[in-house]
């Protein structure tokens, strides 16, 4: 079971979203780390077969997915960031147009549907209308849709977007239960999550893939230059204007805490601290990583 | 003799096989079970015959949309046999056919209105297909309403059934053409530009005929037929051109270089 | 649509597999048993084969018969286990840990045909254990093993007389 990605390029006339990205994954779950704007959905689209790359492929066990076509969309499930509904659609009603289209006869998918509403806490609202639903509540029913033809290959964009704490987690878990041996594709802004259950992160910048490795593997490049200091609140502003600080904290003395990433310590008292793809972030990107009520923005009204 | 030498390495066989362990047996059963409840769904999980597919999406057709389709073709009826003696039958059949058009436009493309579209497109009858679906189950139901009302209309208005069946069908075309080409360029959101176009029509063909009254009846059949040839021609091309850009995908958001 | 189709779309059914499994997991066990070392690799083995069939989408795929496809797996299974462990050992070695108790009649008798089997070219005594073994028609050893059914009754053929030959039964 191999998903391999073969010099894949998007170009919107003259602004190239994803550029000749290759990378091949196997059971597991890999985490797609970037900023916005890094190309992150366009590759997911592409990998979906929602999108036609300009060049490049994407390779199902060795075959082209233009040429396996809806047998290939037959092994997927994917979750897009910004997924919407018929309007009058209840939870129910969803699950079985989605498991109609992915070829599911009629009893397997009444089945599968209570399952999986079951299984993502679903069950006793799965004839409310949608829209009466919270965005926690949505992203499970978009994820119970993306598993409903038991994949082989899942995409998620943006899963945990917009979730509380406590529904992340639920849903990083429900992730890593469903992720038996299928290739689980990832993206995300928040790094917690994908620090948890990416056996692989790739991380993405300006359509192109950075590097790739296990965290510990990425993480260990950052060894030896991520330094934290204690200093009064005028030093750590004049720092501030230096160099990127990554995070600073005030602690109880009234002093600020600073800690950033160079080669060399930054000041007298700087003492070195175990990296965190937390640094990785924004050592690569020069900007805080998303926190999780940042992102909430990005999951606006929903115009459906 | 050969049969003792089968029945030697039967029996032969047969002491020396090792004993089967009831448990590990039982376990093996069990967990096949299990993992082949799972693949049982996939195995069900094929492709379809298209005609099976389309009538899975007849399922999904609000019934409102027939309703209004069979509304409008009762009204246009009723109205015909109202002003059958004046002129106005044929403008009546003419503004209904485009109306049915744009009663139709909400249902075929419920899928990007609504955002669904994405979604569709990463299943093994992808948007592309539910489109086409559509697109095909209503032009069956407008070929349906357009044969009833070149029967019904001439009975009711007293008129040639060949002329009734142009003045229904060239707007048809010509207003689908518009809409697919609305479509294409609204990214899929065209419900409101439809709308409007189809007032604008509508007011254009009334327009018309006040300005020019009888210009559908001074125009010769031949420039009718010509027209509906031409309508037809530009149908088929938006539809082409509509379905080329679903199928690559870049009438959805996800198609924005801005998104990350 | 042949009957092998027919079985494998019947597979689809978990409740048939899952008998399928019931069926034939003596006979799978069996024959790993007599190539692996320990009861334990050939249970282990036996577990493998089972678990990719139930999980292999190849399954579906297989022009053969699914029984045809267990082998296979069953085959490669015993390979990969085998790889791990200790070299090939002569048949006759590993069969007589498992030859029971001596006073039975045919002790003497097995013994020699466990030999005389050990001494058989790989492809004759292949087709014996499946005859024989796993008493199995030809038709399922000619899927299993991809050849026709003619090559392989001359080839059991061939096996008998040489086994007769071994043991001295062309002389009574």
């Amino acid at each position: 079971m191999e998903l391999k990605l073969d010099r894949l390029t998007k170009q919107f006339g003259a602004a190239i979203a994803v550029d000749r990205v290759s990378a091949a994954f196997s059971p597991g779950v890999y985490g797609l780390l970037g900023a916005n704007g890094a190309g992150k959905t366009t590759l997911m689209s592409m990998i979906c077969d929602v999108l036609k790359p300009t060049s490049g492929s994407v390779l199902w066990n060795g075959s082209p997915i233009d040429r396996l076509g809806a047998s290939y969309r037959g092994v997927l499930g994917y979750l897009p960031q910004d997924f919407g509904y018929y309007p009058d659609f209840t939870a129910l009603d969803f699950m079985l147009y989605l498991s109609a289209l992915k070829g599911l006869d009629r009893r397997a998918a009444r089945r599968r549907s209570r399952e999986l509403l079951d299984l993502v806490g679903l069950a006793d609202v799965a004839r409310r209308k949608i829209r009466t639903f919270s965005g926690g509540m949505k992203q499970r029913l978009g994820i119970a849709q993306a598993v409903i033809n038991d994949p082989q290959v899942l995409v998620l964009d943006e899963p945990t977007a917009g979730l509380d704490p406590k529904e992340r987690v639920r849903f990083r878990n429900l992730i890593s239960s469903l992720a038996q041996d299928k290739i689980v594709i990832l993206s995300t802004h928040i790094v917690s999550d994908v620090e948890y259950i990416a056996d692989e992160i790739l991380v993405m910048r300006d359509g192109a893939i950075l590097t790739t490795g296990t965290v510990e593997q990425i993480v260990s490049g950052l060894r030896g230059q991520v330094w934290e200091c204690s200093v009064s609140p005028r030093e750590a502003d004049a720092m501030a204007s230096r160099v990127d600080v990554g995070n600073l904290h005030y602690d109880r003395s009234g002093n600020a805490v600073v800690r950033l990433v160079a080669d060399a310590p930054p000041h007298p008292q700087a003492h070195p601290v175990e990296p965190t793809l937390e640094d990785v972030y924004l050592h690569l990107f020069n900007e805080q990583p998303k926190q999780p009520n940042d992102a909430a923005e990005a999951r606006g009204p929903h115009h459906g | 003799m050969s049969d003792s030498m089968r029945e030697d390495l039967r029996a032969y066989y047969k002491s020396t096989d090792a004993p089967v362990d009831e448990d590990a047996k039982a376990h093996v059963i069990a967990l096949v079970s299990g993992q082949a409840a799972r693949c049982s769904v996939v195995g069900q999980a094929r492709a379809m015959p298209y005609w099976r597919f389309l009538a899975g999406q007849l399922r999904f057709v609000s019934p409102r949309a027939w309703v209004a389709q069979l509304t409008l073709l009762v009204g246009m009826l009723l109205l015909v046999s109202a002003c059958s003696e004046s002129d106005a039958t044929m403008l009546i059949v003419m503004v209904a056919s485009v109306l049915s058009v744009a009663l139709a436009v909400p249902s075929v493309f419920k899928s990007f209105e609504s955002g669904m579209a994405e979604l569709e497109a990463a299943c093994r009858h992808d948007a592309t297909q539910v489109l086409v679906g559509r697109l095909i189950l209503f032009g069956l139901a407008d070929v349906l309403w357009m044969s009833l009302a070149a029967c019904l209309v001439p009975a009711i208005a007293d008129s040639d059934p060949f002329r009734v069946f142009l003045y229904a069908a060239t707007p048809f075309f010509s207003f689908c053409a518009a809409c697919l080409y609305l479509s294409r360029i609204t990214r899929g959101r065209c419900v409101t530009a439809c709308i409007a176009a189809a007032s604008c029509t509508v007011a254009g063909i009334w327009g018309a005929s006040t300005a020019f009254p009888h210009w559908y009846s001074d125009a010769s059949m031949v420039v009718w037929s010509a027209s509906l040839v031409v309508a037809l021609a530009l149908a088929l091309y938006e539809a082409r051109r509509l379905v080329a850009q679903v199928a690559s995908g870049s009438i959805f958001r996800t198609a924005l270089p801005t998104r990350g | 649509m042949d009957s092998g189709d027919r079985e494998r779309d019947q597979l689809l059914d978990a409740d048939l597999l899952a008998r399928f499994a019931e069926e034939h997991y003596d006979e799978i066990f069996r024959y790993c048993a007599r190539r692996l070392p320990t009861a334990e690799d050939a249970k282990d083995a036996t577990q493998d084969v089972f678990m990719r069939l139930a999980k292999s989408r190849a399954v579906y795929d297989s022009r053969g018969k699914p029984l045809a496809y267990l082998y296979t797996c069953a085959r490669n299974a015993c390979i990969d286990i085998m790889r791990h462990a200790r070299p090939t050992v002569a048949l006759d070695e590993a069969d007589a840990e498992r030859i029971p108790d001596p006073a039975q009649e045919r002790y003497q008798r097995n013994l020699l045909l466990a030999d005389a089997l050990s001494r058989l070219a790989a492809d004759e005594r292949e087709v014996l254990e499946l005859r024989y073994g796993q008493d199995l028609k030809m038709a399922d050893v000619a899927a299993i093993l991809g050849a026709s059914r003619f090559a392989l009754y001359r080839l059991e053929r061939r096996a008998l007389d040489a086994l007769r030959q071994m043991i001295g039964d062309d002389q009574r």
